[in-house]
Order: C-alpha cells, then sequence, then structure tokens
C-alpha cells in the first residue's frame, strides 16, 4: 500500500487535516499520516540529510508528501521539498521548493542537499526538544557542539555547549530564539569572505580573543586582509557556488577551515556588513566598483 | 546615472548617511544616489502596463534610475523587497539584490501576488498599495486616479475578514491608522456572485458559485454569510477555465482557490485572488473538495 504524508502546522486546527485523512484513506487505496512541520527532525550527518517524524521514521519511505500548510514554517517546507526532490518523491505543492531561506536553518541544509561542506547540523524547532533528546543529540554531533540562533547576528545568541545545564542556561537566555545545534568544528580562525556578483573580492581572515569560540570581529576578534589570490582554491570554489545557490548578488560568506585542513561552510550572510564593522575603506571601494561594473555592462 | 539605494525605516538614516556621503569619491561624483524606505514607497498594480508604477515621493518612479540596490535591511519588509524585486526585472532595470526576486511568489501576500499578475497582464482591479507610512505619498501621487466607492483589504487577509467598503480617502486613512498593516485599495466592482475555482495539479476540478444574500456587505465569500452552489465543470466560460489553469501553471501553484468575479457593467472577467492553499476541508461542499483531491493524489500516487 502506498503512503501519503501530509505535513500542517501547529496553527491549524487538528479537524482541518483529520477528516482530510478519513477522505483520503476511504476514496484511495493508501494509507496517511499526518505531522506538523515544526514537529520534524533535521539532520545533516557527514553531508547527508534526513528528516524524521518525532516517532524517528523518516520521511522518505512515504510516497508522496502533501505540505498541507506552510506559511507558518516556511524554511521547513522548504527543506522537506528540496529533500523529497532530491529522493525522486512527489510533492505537492512543488511551489514549496522555491521558498528562499533566510535563516542558518534552511540554508545549511539546502547548500548540504547540494553537497556543499557543512558541519554535522541537528535542527528542532522547540527550544525544549534539544533538552529532550540532549543524549541523542550528543550521539549526532559530540560535545561541546554549537547552539545558536537561526537568526542570529554578529555572533549573538552563539553558544558552546559542554553540558546539560548549560543547553538549559542557553535556552533560558534567549528564550525567544529558534535555535540549530552543530558540531564544533576546531579552528584557529576562519575567513569571512565577500563576494560581488560572480566574483570573490575581499577575505577577511578573522581570530578570536581569549574566553570565547567566536572569531566574529564584532565579538572582539581580529580581522585581517587576505590577499584572495592567496586562499585555497577549493574554499574559493565552495564559496562562490554557495553564493550563487542561494542567489546572492552580495554576501559575507564565512567559512571555517579545521585543524585537518578541511573547509566548512558556516554562513552565507546576506547583508555582510559593507557599512559598518572592519575594513570599510576596502568594502565601500569594491561596492563602488561593483556598481560602476553593473551600471557600465 | 542615477542610483537608488532602496532601505528600511530601521536602516534608513545609516544608510543615507553611508551612501549619500560616505562612498568613495570617484563614485560619488559621477552619480546621482538617492536613498529611500520601502515602507514609503507608493505602489500601483493594473493590468495595463502602463499604469503599474512604484513611485517615491517626489513623483519618480523606481525604474527610472540606472541602478537600484534594494538593501537586505528592506528585505525586513520582505514582501515590499520582492514586490520592487519584481517590477524592476519587469521593467528591466538593472538591480541588486535580485535574490528578492527569486520567484518567492510562494508568499501567500497579496501585495507580491497582485505585481506577479499585472507583470504577466492578468485582469486585476487597479490597485493601490497602502499602509500608515505610505499613506501620504499614495495619496498625493495616485488620488487622481481613486474612483470612490473602493474595497479596502488586508495583504494578509483571509476569508473577507479585514476588507470594508470605504467612500473616501479619509476613511482609508482611519482604517489604516486605527489596524496598521498593509492593505490594497480597489474600485468596488458591481457584481452579482463571484466564482470559487478549485484547481488542482493545474486543472480545474470544482466550480463554487458563491453570491451574498444581503445587502449589508459587499461580499460574496460564504464565511461572511453568502450563498453558494457548485457549478457543472461543462457551464463554465471557457475563457475562465483557461484563466485559472495558465494561472496555477504559470506559477507553478498545484493547490490553488482563484476568485474570478464577472462585472455588471461590461462582463469583464476580474481576477480577485489565487488562494493557497485553498479550503479544502472547511467552508462548504467539504465532500465534494475532499474528493476533487483524492482524485488529483490518485494521480499522482498512480505516477510514482
Amino acid at each position: 500500500m502506498k503512503k501519503v504524508l501530509i505535513l500542517t502546522t501547529k496553527d491549524r486546527p487538528k479537524e482541518y487535516t483529520s477528516g482530510l485523512k478519513d477522505h483520503l484513506q476511504n476514496d484511495l487505496d493508501v494509507s496517511v499520516d499526518i505531522a506538523a512541520l515544526e514537529d520534524l527532525v533535521f539532520i545533516c550527518r557527514s553531508g547527508e540529510v534526513s528528516i524524521y517524524l518525532p516517532d524517528r521514521q523518516s520521511i522518505d519511505i512515504f510516497d508522496v508528501v502533501y505540505i498541507k500548510h506552510w506559511h507558518a514554517a516556511e524554511e521547513a517546507a522548504f527543506v522537506v521539498a528540496q529533500f523529497m526532490k532530491m529522493k525522486g518523491r512527489p510533492t505537492v505543492p512543488t511551489e514549496c521548493e522555491n521558498i528562499v531561506p533566510r535563516t542558518k536553518f534552511g540554508e545549511t541544509f539546502f547548500l548540504a542537499l547540494n553537497s556543499l561542506p557543512v558541519p554535522d547540523s541537528v535542527f528542532q524547532q522547540g527550544s525544549e526538544s534539544y533538552v529532550e533528546f540532549y543524549e541523542k543529540l550528543v550521539g549526532d554531533l559530540e560535545l561541546p557542539f554549537i547552539f545558536k540562533a537561526t537568526g542570529g547576528k554578529k555572533g549573538a545568541d552563539n553558544y558552546l555547549i559542554n553540558t546539560k545545564t548549560e543547553l538549559e542556561e542557553a535556552i533560558k537566555r534567549s528564550p525567544d530564539q529558534i535555535f540549530i545545534a552543530q558540531e564544533f568544528i576546531d579552528n584557529d580562525g576562519d575567513y569571512r569572505i565577500i563576494n560581488f556578483g560572480k566574483e570573490l573580492k575581499i577575505a577577511i581572515h578573522r581570530t578570536r580573543g581569549e574566553g570565547t569560540h567566536l572569531n566574529n570581529t564584532s565579538q572582539g576578534g581580529d580581522g585581517e586582509l587576505v590577499d584572495i589570490s592567496t586562499l585555497d582554491q577549493h574554499v574559493k570554489d565552495i564559496s562562490l557556488a554557495a553564493a550563487n545557490l542561494l542567489g546572492r548578488d552580495i554576501s559575507g560568506i564565512d567559512v571555517v577551515v579545521s585543524k585537518d585542513g578541511k573547509p566548512y561552510l558556516f554562513e552565507v550572510n546576506y547583508s555582510p556588513q559593507l557599512t559598518t564593522g572592519t575594513f570599510l575603506d576596502v568594502k565601500r571601494t569594491e561596492l563602488s566598483s561593483y556598481i560602476k561594473k553593473l551600471l557600465n555592462d | 546615472m542615477k542610483v537608488l539605494i532602496i532601505s528600511s525605516i530601521k536602516s534608513f538614516e545609516r544608510d543615507n548617511v553611508d551612501f549619500s556621503q560616505a562612498l568613495p569619491l570617484d563614485i560619488r561624483g559621477d552619480f546621482d544616489v538617492k536613498v529611500v524606505r520601502v515602507q514609503d514607497l507608493a505602489m500601483r498594480f493594473s493590468m495595463q502596463q502602463e499604469l503599474n508604477s512604484i513611485r517615491l515621493d517626489d513623483g519618480r518612479d523606481i525604474s527610472d534610475f540606472d541602478l537600484v540596490f534594494i538593501k537586505r535591511s528592506a528585505a525586513s519588509s520582505h514582501y515590499y523587497a520582492q514586490t520592487c524585486g519584481l517590477y524592476l526585472k519587469m521593467r528591466n532595470v538593472r538591480f541588486i539584490n535580485t535574490e528578492v526576486a527569486h520567484v518567492s511568489n510562494i508568499s501567500a501576500n497579496k501585495i507580491v501576488d497582485h505585481m506577479l499578475f499585472a507583470s504577466f497582464g492578468y485582469p486585476i482591479p487597479d490597485t493601490f498599495i497602502v499602509s500608515e507610512h505610505s499613506l501620504d505619498s499614495v495619496e498625493r501621487q495616485y488620488s487622481a486616479e481613486f474612483n470612490f466607492p473602493m474595497v479596502l483589504k488586508s495583504s494578509i487577509g483571509s476569508r473577507g475578514n479585514d476588507n470594508y467598503l470605504v467612500h473616501s480617502f479619509q476613511e482609508v486613512r482611519d482604517i489604516v491608522m486605527r489596524d496598521p498593516k498593509d492593505y490594497l485599495l480597489q474600485p468596488f466592482i458591481e457584481n452579482d456572485f463571484d466564482y470559487r475555482l478549485i484547481v488542482l495539479g493545474e486543472k480545474l476540478r470544482l466550480i463554487i458559485k458563491r453570491s451574498r444574500v444581503s445587502d449589508d456587505t459587499h461580499m460574496n465569500n460564504t464565511s461572511q454569510g453568502g450563498k453558494a452552489e457548485l457549478v457543472p465543470l461543462e457551464k463554465i466560460d471557457p475563457k475562465i477555465k483557461d484563466l485559472c489553469e495558465d494561472l496555477a501553471a504559470r506559477f507553478d501553484r498545484q493547490l490553488t482557490g482563484v476568485d474570478i468575479m464577472i462585472a455588471k457593467n461590461d462582463g469583464a472577467l476580474v481576477l480577485l485572488e489565487s488562494n493557497r492553499p485553498p479550503e479544502i476541508e472547511t467552508g462548504t461542499f467539504v465532500e465534494e473538495k475532499c474528493r476533487a483531491l483524492a482524485d488529483y493524489f490518485n494521480e499522482i500516487v498512480n505516477n510514482s
């Protein structure tokens, strides 16, 4: 018997969907399951993405996924649609594939689904779920792990977690945030690479100060300009590929190279501090050149 | 060369300084740089391409510029940013960030929808976008074009909520200031009924004709007390069928409820909305709608 999954959102009354389930099962020779997008668990391990229902069934066992309501969980709908597309299974409506991801959650999983290197990641909409499944989380990511707000900026609401108590405290400190958990990649700094159109123009190597795991200059880290031509070609390739994939004409791509030399894409910031932060003159000059180029083309 | 920076309420002050004064002299000297807040723009959409406009307070259209930079800060009002991007794309004006116009027609927002419909010449009513920020600007730019009575409806309203028949711009102003959100202002089109057309998998499956039973309202929605009846598929004007199936296919909307009205005075088709997702398991004719959905699913499941 073929299996259909109906995804809805928690703001919709249950009876909206349960009646539909009965109708579909009566009319078709299929089994129908219903779940809320907010209850799905998204996991990326070694580049492989999995999406689970709360009972840990993978959603790829379903022949068709019908995303009934999505406006309260657009990015989850987007990742599900992209995931099912990759699996070659129909999802309706396919228009969910066209949602533009705007947070670290949607971006990270979209990059992973397109074979770009990201840290192992776990996303659940409700922060309390991270506490409830803490042991599983540690099994997936090991300790310490990064716990950061999906919409956080300039290193805010970004925690290095060593214990369950630290996780609980982080949630308490940022009660209104939605979080993503990621493996901690030990590093000696990261790169903020800025693209203007299809070209990488600026690279800043950032190193952290004492007492933090963050390299952001806005968190007290040091920044040093790096000649783009000296950057590893693979780092350049994945950075540009990430910006292109997300369709970002101007973005700040954060890349961490692990101590064993493997690069990871951390973020593709759509607002890369062009008019604030460090090296303002360089950023303004490049922006001017880009605008001039566009006008002269 | 004219460059327009579309910023936001939050970032305007900083962007105004940065882009008007702090840009390197080589570009500042060569170019006329103007910074605006996206929320202040006065927008009008119509099925007549030449009437579509997004204007600054000084009357210039955003497409009059050689390059438009839609700052990501403006994307916090992302429906506006998307609308500007789609408009500039339609007008073939160069802009960054092009990301904002990467379809995103997913958004269940009537502002973006009307821009999309206008850009493809669908028969939408003449539509002005009004918010607390753009009230003055919209009145200044377009008041000569208003034709009261008009309908003022929320850009995110559903089931006939936040939908008013208004008789003056002062009435518009009062409603917007009392309940600040984004609204569409459209001429009231005399009608006897409208159709809710359920299109699944780009195929028209079910037609519900809705008509109001009282003069106390201008709406036909059944959720506002309107009367509903099913119309056999073969009875519908082929132009209506083509319009809603074309819309579903063009915008990749596999499940949509398209609302179309026929103007009483000249019989013209008027596209009101494309609802996503359409009401299936609520409202009227639930049984028939569920069956139509089951048929559609049957086609997908058997092809998977």
